[in-house]
């Protein structure tokens, strides 16, 4: 007689010693995956985090925010923009769409102090389904505070909420750096975070995104960024486009991808500073300010953020009222 | 709705807590309910399939017990086969035919167009086609009395756990546990637990991890080395049997804590030391049905050597036809009938040392899944062409893999092999002896494993395409 056939003398006492020993084994398992959460979360600081401290604890209180995907991330350091009217902060993040930050803006308007300008870093394929934008709001799910992440449950539809939950713990994110447990990781692609500056850290490692791959039109990328263009120009803000360099060859790309931008810029009357189009410099043909095809290094990003704060001061819009 | 889910962790704690609340004559009915919402959650469509194929069936069975006419009986028979076969040739063969006589045709000068089907083809319909198929012969032949509950003849079909992987049950053995009183019990509940943490384990921590491998070098045949090569082929054995037992494992382990026990599927196929023994312990819901229901037809082995072997051909193509509708897996398949074929012949001529003939049997299998794992016939002849190749340098595409990454895989690889040994003889059943606190250490590096080293970006199991 096996256990399929074994009839118990209790079911009730059967299913209490499961109870009982189920709960002990999940509470042991839970404290210990608390622990090692726990342990990863004191060795493992990310730009991220610091980024989303100040957006809902701001010190900065910065009157000139940066909203973008990693090209502005790593490619635009916001102290060559500063002077005594500006003073900046750079809350792009790596993969950010439209789509995302049309999740992430209410978080903003709420609880981050007005800004006079946003400068939105704008990709040629930001209307398109591409494999670059893939940053989603549930991934920063451990970084909201508590109140707002029971809000965020509250709100995401079913098929999502496991990514939500398993993004509220670290452990899940940053289980590649297992090493971590041992050795603390402080930093951000490959570069330390000491040399973090108001929501910006250089980059030295290239992307691990694939080639140029652009995929059909995305239209809900172009409608969050009209919707949210719209919403900062109507509470006030003054709001500047601008597209990074990218690297020479990179640029031979179809130009119906930058007319999508282009023509949307135009129409919703929005100054945009395109350094792959009509701003191309020679300095940028230099394969050494890059660390990939898209995405600048240390020196890129110094050099590039000088030459776009000379260019936005020659914009009347940049002027602060 | 995949089992390395959270949405099925949360259906199958309903299920289960519903089916131990309510009362003995109602569980078939939750069950039921059950089983069809989890195919529905794929295509709510394509279960009109699963209830035409039902229903024939059912009405097939009684009916044929009801007469005594050979002649109807036959017709009977056939009526089902013609249904579920042709279900089964529209939705998943039609196109895979359509091609290769097209091609045929236009070599023989002849202009032809054929409609392309272009279907979509139905979750596990080769899985369910065949149990049902099983129930029908086994009626007709008058070895299973045909039931007469039609909603215990509609959960045999369906029953979520083997719904759309196997193991592929028989009706002598299913439909009688379905009237079967069930009691909770504590250690039938607490190992079909465990077994499903077992299967979990090797389908993400082990199985997703070497594809990411076994994926990079099949995508760069091209410029693969032969170690390369022969590191994939070999990896993906060890993927294809964590992902497909893995599977099982889960399936078997989620029937138990239901207190209905699932025919085992695998019994450490790779420790085989011949082909006729890899395939009494790889897949074996698959073989014993086409042992039962093809090759014992046939004639079997009580009939000439020619014949025997055309026989032997027969069940073998039709066991990599099964697998796809694709040239690469008839091959598959008619290679593991040269191999049964030529080790019969040869056999007690050959007098190898015995350690030999377990690595030469894995070797030999491993070989065929070259033609499982590739896209295309071309490919498969790529990746053979260059086994020989760039041994000089090594290890061109495998070596630019993150060190890191390989020892993890590695390490994960090695820690299913140590645990299934753990479990002792026989098929691993999820089983761990042992202290408490031993238990326990294993279940928790299992999970631990699973949150850590688990492959969360590659979900379906392979063999769900079949």
């Amino acid at each position: 007689m096996d256990e399929f056939d074994r009839v118990p003398t209790s079911e009730g006492s059967e299913f209490r010693t499961f109870l009982r020993r189920t709960t002990a084994f999940v509470g042991l398992a839970t404290v210990l995956f608390l622990l090692l959460n726990a342990r990863f979360a004191s060795q493992i600081t990310e730009i991220v985090e610091l980024q989303y401290a100040e957006l809902f604890h701001p010190r900065v209180r910065a009157n000139v925010v940066l909203f973008g995907s990693s090209h502005s991330a790593v490619g635009i350091d916001p102290k060559p923009l500063e002077d005594e009217q500006h003073e900046v902060y750079n809350f792009s993040f790596a993969g950010a769409s439209p789509i995302f930050y049309g999740n992430w803006y209410p978080y903003f308007a709420e609880n981050y102090p007005q800004p006079e300008i946003v400068v939105y870093q704008v990709d040629w394929f930001a209307f398109r389904d591409s494999p670059y934008l893939f940053r989603q709001i549930e991934q920063d799910a451990d970084l909201l505070p508590a109140q707002d992440f029971g809000q965020r449950v509250l709100e995401t539809p079913f098929d999502k909420q496991t990514d939500l939950w398993i993004n509220r713990f670290i452990i899940f994110q940053h289980r590649q750096k297992l090493e971590a447990v041992v050795r603390p990781f402080y930093g951000s692609h490959c570069v330390p975070l000491k040399k973090e500056y108001h929501g910006f850290c250089p980059t030295a490692c290239p992307s691990t995104a694939p080639g140029r791959i652009v995929a059909e039109k995305l239209p809900k990328q172009r409608e969050e960024l009209i919707n949210l263009t719209k919403r900062m120009q109507e509470s006030g803000i003054v709001v500047i486009w601008v597209q990074t360099p990218e690297h020479l060859k990179s640029r031979e790309i179809d130009p119906k991808y930058q007319e999508e931008v282009d023509s949307l810029a135009r129409e919703l009357n929005v100054p945009y500073l395109n350094y792959n189009t009509d701003r191309v410099s020679p300095v940028f043909e230099d394969v050494s300010l890059f660390i990939d095809w898209a995405h600048l290094n240390e020196k890129g990003a110094q050099t590039f953020s000088a030459i776009l704060a000379q260019d936005l001061m020659q914009l009347p819009e940049w002027s602060i009222r | 709705m995949l089992f390395n889910s959270f949405e099925f962790l949360g259906f199958f704690l309903i299920v289960t807590s519903g089916y131990f609340l309510v009362g003995h004559s109602k569980r078939w009915a939750l069950l039921l309910a059950a089983s069809y919402f989890f195919y529905a959650c794929w295509e709510p469509a394509y279960l009109l399939l699963i209830i035409a194929s039902t229903l024939t069936d059912y009405w097939v069975g009684l009916s044929l017990s009801r007469t005594d006419s050979q002649r109807r009986k036959n017709g009977l028979l056939a009526l089902s086969l013609a249904l579920n076969l042709g279900i089964l040739f529209a939705f998943k063969y039609y196109d895979f035919f359509r091609e290769s006589a097209a091609v045929v045709l236009t070599a023989m000068g002849w202009q032809v167009h054929f409609t392309d089907s272009s279907l979509l083809l139905p979750v596990g319909i080769s899985f369910y086609t065949f149990q049902t198929l099983a129930y029908t012969i086994d009626v007709y032949r008058g070895r299973q009395e045909p039931v007469t509950h039609l909603g215990h003849f509609a959960l045999y079909v369906t029953f979520f756990p083997q719904l759309v992987a196997g193991p592929i049950e028989r009706a002598g053995s299913l439909l009688p546990q379905f009237n079967r009183r069930v009691w909770f019990e504590y250690e039938r509940v607490k190992n079909g637990i465990v077994l499903m943490l077992w299967g979990l384990f090797k389908k993400v921590a082990v199985a997703d991890r070497l594809g990411l491998l076994v994926d990079e070098v099949y995508k760069n045949a091209d410029q693969a080395s032969g170690p390369d090569l022969i590191l994939a082929t070999v990896a993906f054995a060890y993927q294809i049997y964590c992902d497909f037992s893995g599977y099982s494992d889960i399936a078997i382990g989620a029937a138990a804590v239901l207190g209905i026990r699932l025919m085992d599927n695998f019994n450490r196929p790779y420790s085989a030391r011949s082909i006729r023994e890899f395939w009494g312990r790889w897949h074996i819901s698959l073989s014993t049905w086409f042992r039962d229901y093809v090759y014992r037809p046939l004639g079997g082995n009580r009939v000439e050597p020619v014949r025997w072997g055309f026989n032997v051909f027969v069940v073998f193509a039709l066991s990599g036809l099964w697998h796809g509708a694709n040239w690469t897996y008839v091959i598959w398949g008619v290679l593991h009938c040269v191999y049964y074929l030529v080790a019969r012949a040869l056999g007690p001529k050959l007098k190898l040392p015995s350690a030999f003939y377990q690595p030469l049997t894995f070797a030999a299998v491993c070989f065929s899944y070259i033609f499982f794992r590739a896209s295309t016939v071309s490919e498969a002849w790529l990746v053979i062409s260059r086994l020989g190749s760039d041994w000089i340098h090594g290890f061109a595409v495998v070596g630019g893999l993150p060190v890191r990454f390989l020892l993890l895989t590695l390490f994960t690889l090695v820690l299913m092999l140590g645990l299934e040994r753990l479990q002792g003889e026989g098929p691993p059943r999820g089983k761990f002896q042992g202290p408490t606190w031993a238990r326990w250490t294993i279940y928790l590096s299992l999970i631990f494993s699973l949150i850590l080293l688990g492959n969360y970006d590659s979900h379906a199991f392979i063999y769900f395409q079949f």
